[in-house]
């Protein structure tokens, strides 16, 4: 069993069968720095090998006793993630699991922008000092679905995520990415990386204006663009699930018309 | 033979350590090895880019350093070469996110299991350069013959320990050389005083190449592949030696002067 | 926009409180946040003892930015009077190494200077410094920026007086010591001291995005941006352009063009550049060999006469000025040169024009 600190949370490896021992040895760990995790967020990766339920509810239970919430759960083969669902865990893919929530690392982030917009330099201040010092606060109410609406562009290198659905305003540019449990709209070009359905939503799409992306993702499948960029995009376009793999078509107004590649 | 971990460096920027690191690791792959590249520049990967493999990146080395992937998840297998494989960086994270120990973990593990390691160094001397430096048991150095580059190529070779370190110099332009508007090798190997692995002579087509993601040493009748499989094989061991360069030679005496003996 | 709609957006703006300038910056007191701060808090670290890997950052509090403890530093300068300053700070960036930013830093200072200004250049690249090499100065360096902060001499004697120019100087960067021993707000304090002598202050930022960057762009109040038609470069100016302050002006110099290139279609065009930059195009640079012959004899090759770089650069320092010089496309020229050298082929119709 590993402990693993990311700047959004916790992995826990428990690959490992039986998980007795593991329980065992997470009690252990947490026991040496009671308070260190407190408020923070983990995610179960659990592999491939069987479990059973009841192991899994006597891990969320000793999470829970350190302050620490288990957001979901990795898993690598059906049994297990039947086992997960059943002990109240959110299936989750690796990327969201490892993705900020919404990660903007322009010098001013934006929640100082928005302070500042609002209440001038001082609440700009106050908003970045909260923003170093708290950052538990964040995780709070994990279930809650929240859309995201950005208006601006992303540039490489910026990533935004998000539990429901994601729409930008403005282009997305290679070497960016989104992550969403839901839709993606993109009003703009979407030359980055996309992420529809990260929790296993298989019928989620991805949108733009102008569909040009390096990958595409929804849910567990995985799609490069075909060739190289001489592909003319000429209209807006939606990619979709069909049939088991990912299929572009136009986005036309009243139904979608996707026809395989 | 389980190999050496070699981390391909410059401190100038833009001398070509990508471009060199792209372009040895096919020439190994096409002389039957087994490679693996590791891009070390975390927030500006180009490696990916260089090879052409950008669309199908799924882990990086951040992630694998993390825990949320297995190494095999992180290597992409180059279509075009058995032997070739790719581990990307990171774009949507800092340096920061790497520790040394993680690096040289990482290297290490993948040095068991590949006859060579490429590590493509970032620009400078910052984290960074600390990270890629971190596992390698050996240096290349990338310079120009330009004032900037030399001096910052004696730098790097300071920092780096009591390393095995040999000087590629990249973009040479023999006609202005001869002009005397261009340092020659012989200044160049003079002031950095190590051995020179090898010397590229400046070619438009390579910025195309890069553009395209189409490495110039995959295509075996260019002049400059043969160049790059000469410097492979010394990097395995073979002891090809350098004949003097007489910079008034014409492009076919410099390319058969660079190959030197078979 | 529709009648009304103007209007509105009129009265709104109206209504907001009034933008800071260019050059002002709101008064820091001591224990306050600034973006400064938050680019320099270093990550969080972790105790002994447990599993954790070095880059956990979970719910350990934000330490102080580690600046050098044992040396000697000259201490914070209170607040200086900036709300009615000309003087301009500007960081000279790209993301990608090799793309021409000091060369571009050297020679623009020069070209200013000779349009009148006071100007400083100010090489950032601890431990790699080459701004004074490119300036052919390097022979009359002997203090630099850590120098001052480390209150060793003043900021005159660090100073370096250009040979030929005297409106132009040089602060150089030491080359024995590192760049995480300086912070933006050190820079900003020299930056800011700068600013009493000089009209402009350039910043020549190192490569890459790590505290080197920072610590540039700590001090600079605009940016300029530099890149090559190459997707490698391209790719890392979008990264840079992501990473500055939102409310910083940043605009584009595309160097390096090399107009037969970008004709046979194996280099980007400037629209192609622009297209995903999406920034304020202040200048394009074409290609010359000229150029590296005269960096390696420390002459700026604005002094190289008939360069198409050297023209190119000096338009841009009027640019800077608040000229409206039109950029030339290249492409179009040089096709037409071709045309008239090689007898008359059918051509492709010239594209838009300055």
């Amino acid at each position: 069993m590993q402990i693993k600190g990311t700047k959004s949370g916790l992995l826990l490896h428990m690959h490992e069968r039986p998980l007795t021992p593991v329980v065992n040895k997470l009690r252990e760990r947490l026991a040496s720095l009671p308070n260190f995790y407190r408020g923070g967020r983990a995610v179960l990766m659990l592999g491939r090998q069987p479990l059973e339920a009841a192991d899994l509810a006597g891990i969320t239970a000793i999470l829970e006793e350190f302050g620490i919430i288990a957001d979901g759960a990795v898993c690598d083969a059906d049994d297990v993630a039947e086992a997960a669902r059943a002990a109240g865990l959110k299936i989750v893919a690796p990327s969201v699991a490892a993705a900020p929530r919404v990660r903007d690392d322009r010098t001013e982030p934006a929640d100082v922008r928005r302070a500042r917009h609002e209440g001038g330099d001082q609440a700009a201040r106050e908003a970045a000092r909260a923003q170093r010092n708290g950052r538990a606060s964040t995780h709070a109410d994990t279930n809650a679905a929240e859309n995201c609406v950005y208006k601006g562009s992303l540039r490489s290198g910026q990533s935004l995520s998000a539990f429901g659905d994601i729409v930008v305003i403005g282009d997305v540019n290679a070497g960016a990415e989104l992550i969403a449990t839901g839709d993606i709209v993109v009003w703009g070009t979407l030359r980055g990386v996309a992420h529809a359905g990260a929790e296993g939503d298989d019928r989620a799409a991805v949108y733009a204006l102008r569909l040009q992306p390096t990958q595409l993702r929804i849910s567990r499948c995985i799609a490069s663009a075909p060739g190289d960029d001489a592909r003319p995009v000429t209209a807006p376009e939606v990619a979709r699930i069909v049939d088991g793999k990912i299929a572009i078509g136009a986005a036309v107004a009243s139904r979608d018309k996707v026809r395989s590649r | 033979m389980k190999g050496n971990v070699f981390v391909i460096t410059s401190g100038k920027g833009g001398v070509g350590k990508t471009t060199t690191t792209a372009n040895l690791g096919v020439a190994l792959a096409r002389l039957g090895k087994q490679v693996a590249l590791v891009d070390a520049d975390i927030g500006l990967r180009n490696l990916d880019l260089v090879l052409g493999l950008e669309k199908r990146i799924v882990y990086d080395v951040v992630d694998l350093a993390e825990g949320r992937c297995q190494p095999r998840q992180a290597l992409i297998k180059d279509k075009r070469l058995p032997g070739l494989f790719l581990m990307p960086a990171a774009q949507t994270k800092d340096k920061e996110s790497v520790s040394e120990a993680q690096m040289a973990r990482v290297v290490h593990a993948l040095g068991a299991d590949f006859d060579a390691v490429l590590i493509d160094c970032p620009a400078g001397i910052e984290h960074g350069f600390r990270n890629a430096v971190a596992g390698a048991d050996e240096a290349v150095v990338v310079t120009m013959p330009e004032v900037s580059a030399i001096r910052d190529a004696d730098r790097i070779l300071g920092m780096l320990g009591s390393r095995r370190a040999r000087i590629v110099v990249n973009r040479v332009r023999p006609e202005m050389v001869r002009t005397g508007d261009m340092l020659s090798v012989d200044d160049v190997a003079e002031i950095l005083g190590r051995e020179i692995l090898g010397i590229v002579p400046d070619d438009e087509e390579v910025i195309d190449t890069t553009n395209r993601g189409a490495p110039v040493a995959l295509d075996a009748s260019r002049r400059l592949a043969t160049i790059y499989t000469t410097m492979a094989r010394r990097l395995l061991g073979e002891d090809i030696p350098a004949i003097a360069l007489h910079e008034d030679g014409l492009w076919n005496k410099l390319r058969r002067i660079m190959v030197g003996q078979r | 926009m529709s009648n009304d709609v103007r209007e509105h957006r009129e009265e709104l703006i109206a209504l907001q409180p009034a933008e800071t300038d260019v050059g002002a910056r709101p008064e820091p007191d001591q224990d306050a946040t600034t973006a400064a701060d938050v680019l320099s808090a270093p990550p969080p670290s972790v105790p002994e003892g447990s599993d954790v890997d070095d880059s956990s950052a979970m719910a350990s509090p934000a330490s102080q930015p580690a600046a050098a403890e044992t040396t000697h530093r000259r201490p914070r300068s209170p607040q200086r009077a900036r709300a009615t300053t000309t003087g301009r700070a500007i960081v000279v960036t790209s993301g990608k190494g090799g793309v021409g930013k000091t060369t571009v830093t050297a020679n623009l200072g020069a070209a200013l200077s000779d349009a009148g200004k006071r100007v400083v250049v100010v090489d950032a690249d601890v431990g790699l410094r080459n701004l004074d090499v490119v300036m052919g100065l390097e022979n009359r360096v002997r203090l630099h920026s850590l120098d001052v902060i480390e209150e060793r001499c003043t900021l005159d004697e660090a100073l370096v007086r250009d040979r030929m120019r005297r409106t132009l100087a040089l602060l150089p960067a030491a080359q024995n010591r590192d760049k995480d021993e300086i912070d933006p707000e050190d820079m900003l304090d020299l930056v800011d001291e700068l600013q009493e002598k000089f009209d402009i202050v350039l910043i020549d930022c190192p490569a890459g995005i790590e505290q080197g960057f920072r610590n540039a762009v700590g001090g600079a109040q605009e940016a300029i941006i530099v890149t090559t038609p190459e997707v490698s470069a391209v790719r890392d100016a979008d990264r840079v352009a992501g990473l500055l302050p939102g409310d910083m002006p940043a605009r584009l110099i595309i160097n390096r063009v090399r107009p037969q290139l970008v004709r046979k279609g194996t280099m980007m065009s400037v629209d192609d550049v622009l297209d995903i930059l999406r920034l304020d195009l202040v200048g394009v640079v074409p290609d010359d060999k000229e150029v590296i012959v005269a960096t390696n004899r420390g002459k700026p090759v604005i002094d190289v006469s008939g360069s198409p770089t050297g023209a190119a650069i000096r338009r841009i320092a009027s640019r800077l000025l608040g000229e409206d010089v039109p950029i030339p496309d290249f492409t179009a020229q040089q096709a037409w040169y071709a045309r008239v050298l090689s007898g008359f082929k059918p051509s492709r119709p010239s594209t838009k024009g300055s």
